[in-house]
């Protein structure tokens, strides 16, 4: 009997045979290839979710991931140097210097025309012939800003190529030359902040800001400026500083350099001579001088100084300038600023009393500021009696103004340690060079601050420092007239003339000093070249106007109620001095 | 016919699905880095106009320039303490009141002209010492620019 074929139903078919196993490998085959795909395909679909989802979440809450760019031109600028309101003193900028390689200029007059069209300042004619020069480079124009650049792109001639560059820019000019610094091409600092705090500024994190305010800094320059011109002056130097905080809202050097193309050769206009020389000051000392009588010797204002010989020490003889002949109070020493008198002050202090007052003061060390140019200051190799005498009043010691306006804040102000800043804010800053938490240190007790405002206020409404006066802003000083020494000894003819003011006088906020080396006299000065023709007048004019600036508002006082008025029993007027004479006779 | 079984078929429509979506992602991607990349240049280009701008606007703005502008244009001077008042009670009035008083000063229902009193400041204004100017031309920030040859960073 024939077996009929089963139905052919899917289930139930089956091969038989050799074909059978044939057929069972090669659906063993598909299932591993499928399989194997399969697992690829997982594969991809874990990764794709691992890179969305699970990485997405981690991004979201950081910053976006690594930039694809991360080119040199992101390298960060260095940092502005900012005054104290923030104007910009020094900053940097990404510039493009045009060049041209006139070998693959392709039209040179229609080039040439569309460059003297953007750059007005160059010439037609100028631009076609460099552009058709031999070589293979020439530069057209330096410094473009990027509007310059992309209209030159526009142009579109294949010859022309930028060369990119960052350039500090100093938008003040010379205004605080010296203090700012410059740098070099490389954009390392040479002077001034630039230098000190190159690390800090080549960072890029933040800007660096001064203590010096730029307004107050052409009130200063532009005084400064007069004063040395009209007086035909070798230069100057300027300070005006906070007494309470040391701030130094505006230093100048004068002559001063464009920090853009300094002239490193001239060495009159690129040296700092408030920080870095020593001078010899003269009477601006007398304030310490007198300083020390009333604090270590217990002196009182009526105490008597016998100005009326030369006082003899060893083979120098020391004279008044404007000598009085009679004897002095302590007052009248002060006022008329004698020589003779302030010497005897010093030799009642003593050597030891004297030297260690200078100290504390800080006039005989080198002074910390947070830039590298800082003088030492010139001290005698041995110490005499005789030096004793004459830092007296000012000779044989030498030291930077800075120092010296920093000392007198000392005594003016309440008495303790003013040390000068140029940084505003510097415990957030490194300290280079500027100040670690120290002890304040007091000098002189509050009594002898207030008696030496007083005296200095004398000098001002009485004394030799009478143009330095601004009626209603109670201006104190001492003026300060130096001969300089020369091969021959002490030249009468050359002069440092100096005054140093303070305001307002009954509780001083302000320093203000002007320094003015070798002044010759002139008309106005009826050829008188002293500090109170000079100096005075100079820091009388910065004193009217920055007071306004800084909030002072101006108070008339009468004259018996002035800071001085009790001051006036140990003066005598000019009667009683004519009286004294004739009863001499 | 039976070519195209269903799950074939489904299969294949899924893969070409899903490589469409792969390259739609991918293009979209592109895309937006491409957007990236320009509006960071955009950006990184404002930032360096803002640069330049900050400068200029310093450098327009030193007290040398505003001494000169302000002397020349507005002739105005530095400002002197005599003439700086402290009590505003005190300054004179610059017209007449209008408002009538309680007593009738004046006669008929005619206002009286209004005139100006001088102010009683007798101070004379000194004109100011010029400060010595750079040369500068109109196109001020340029100047600046082509005077720096050398100095770097």
């Amino acid at each position: 009997m024939m077996n009929r074929l089963p139905s052919f139903r899917r289930k139930s078919f089956r091969i038989q045979g050799a074909r059978n196993e044939a057929l069972d490998i090669a659906r063993g085959r598909i299932v591993l290839v499928s399989a194997f795909f399969a697992l690829a395909y997982i594969l991809v679909v874990a990764r794709l979710f691992d890179l969305s989802v699970i990485q997405g979440q981690l991004y979201s809450d950081t910053q976006e991931p690594a930039a694809v760019e991360e080119m040199a031109e992101n390298a960060p600028y260095r940092s502005d140097v900012l005054d104290r309101n923030g104007v910009i003193l020094a900053t940097s900028l990404e510039t493009a210097s045009l060049y041209a390689d006139p070998k693959l200029i392709i039209a040179p007059t229609e080039t040439a025309r569309a460059l003297a069209r953007i750059f007005p300042d160059l010439a037609y004619g100028d631009i076609l012939k460099s552009l058709q020069k031999n070589g293979r480079f020439v530069w057209l124009k330096r410094n473009l800003t990027p509007a310059e650049q992309y209209e030159v792109l526009e142009i579109g001639d294949p010859g022309l190529g930028f060369e990119k560059g960052r350039r500090r820019i100093y938008p003040h000019g010379n205004l605080a030359a010296h203090f700012v610094g410059y740098t070099d091409v490389d954009g390392r600092g040479l002077a001034g902040v630039e230098r000190s705090f190159n690390t800090y500024l080549a960072e890029g994190a933040q800007p660096l800001v001064m203590t010096l305010d730029v307004r107050m800094q052409h009130i200063l320059r532009r005084a400064l400026s007069h004063a040395v011109d009209s007086f035909h002056a070798k230069g100057g130097a300027g300070v005006i500083m906070d007494v309470g905080s040391g701030e130094i809202l505006a230093a100048v050097s004068y002559p001063d350099f464009d920090p853009h193309s300094p002239d490193v050769k001239n060495n009159a206009a690129m040296f700092n001579r408030l920080s870095l020389g020593s001078y010899e000051m003269g009477s601006t000392f007398k304030i310490f001088s007198t300083a020390a009588v009333l604090e270590l010797a217990g002196a009182q204002m009526s105490d008597k100084f016998d100005a009326r010989e030369p006082l003899k020490a060893g083979r120098f003889n020391i004279s008044d300038y404007h000598a009085e002949d009679r004897v002095l109070t302590l007052p009248e020493v002060f006022m008329y600023s004698s020589n003779i008198g302030s010497a005897l002050m010093g030799q009642r202090v003593g050597t030891e009393g004297l030297r260690t007052f200078y100290k504390d003061l800080g006039l005989m060390d080198k002074m910390r500021l947070e830039i590298d140019e800082v003088g030492r200051p010139l001290l005698p190799d041995v110490w005499r009696d005789v030096n004793t005498l004459t830092a007296s009043y000012g000779h044989g010691i030498g030291v930077t103004p800075l120092q010296m306006v920093a000392a007198a804040a000392t005594i003016v102000g309440d008495g303790t340690q003013v040390k000068p800043t140029l940084i505003k804010n510097t415990d957030k800053i490194s300290p280079q060079k500027g100040h670690t938490e120290e002890p304040v240190i007091r000098v002189v007790s509050p009594q002898t601050s207030h008696r030496m405002r007083q005296l200095m206020r004398l000098v001002v409404m009485d004394g030799t420092g009478k143009h330095a006066d601004v009626k209603g802003y109670r201006v104190g000083g001492k003026t300060g007239t130096a001969e300089k020494s020369g091969p021959r000894g002490y030249d009468r003819k050359r002069l440092i003339s100096s005054f140093l003011g303070f305001f307002p006088m009954e509780a001083p906020r302000y320093a203000v000093f002007v320094m003015v080396d070798e002044p010759k006299g002139n008309k106005s000065s009826f050829g008188y070249a002293t500090a109170g023709w000079v100096a005075a007048p100079a820091v009388g004019e910065i004193i009217e106007n920055m007071a306004p600036m800084v909030g002072i508002e101006p108070v008339m006082i009468a004259p018996e109620n002035e800071l001085s008025a009790s001051l006036s029993r140990y003066v005598k007027t000019e009667e009683e001095k004519k009286e004294v004479h004739n009863a001499s006779f | 016919m039976k070519f195209f079984k269903f799950s074939v078929l489904i299969a294949v429509c899924g893969a070409a699905l899903t490589g469409a979506a792969l390259f739609w992602t991918s293009q979209n991607v592109q895309r937006a880095e491409s957007e990236l990349r320009a509006l960071k240049d955009d950006i990184a280009h404002e930032e360096q106009s803002i640069r330049v701008l900050r400068a200029e606007w310093d450098y327009l703005n030193t007290p040398e320039r505003l001494e000169e502008m302000a002397t020349h244009y507005l002739e105005m001077t530095p400002q002197e303490a005599a003439t700086i008042a402290v009590d505003p009670a005190r300054l004179p009035d610059p017209f007449i009141p209008a408002l009538p008083s309680r007593k009738p000063i004046y006669d008929g229902m005619m206002a009286q002209p209004v005139s100006v009193r001088p102010s009683s400041a007798v101070h004379k204004p000194v004109p100011p010492r010029t400060v010595r100017p750079n040369p500068r031309r109109d196109d001020d920030f340029r100047a600046l620019l082509d005077n720096i040859n050398k100095g770097g960073e």
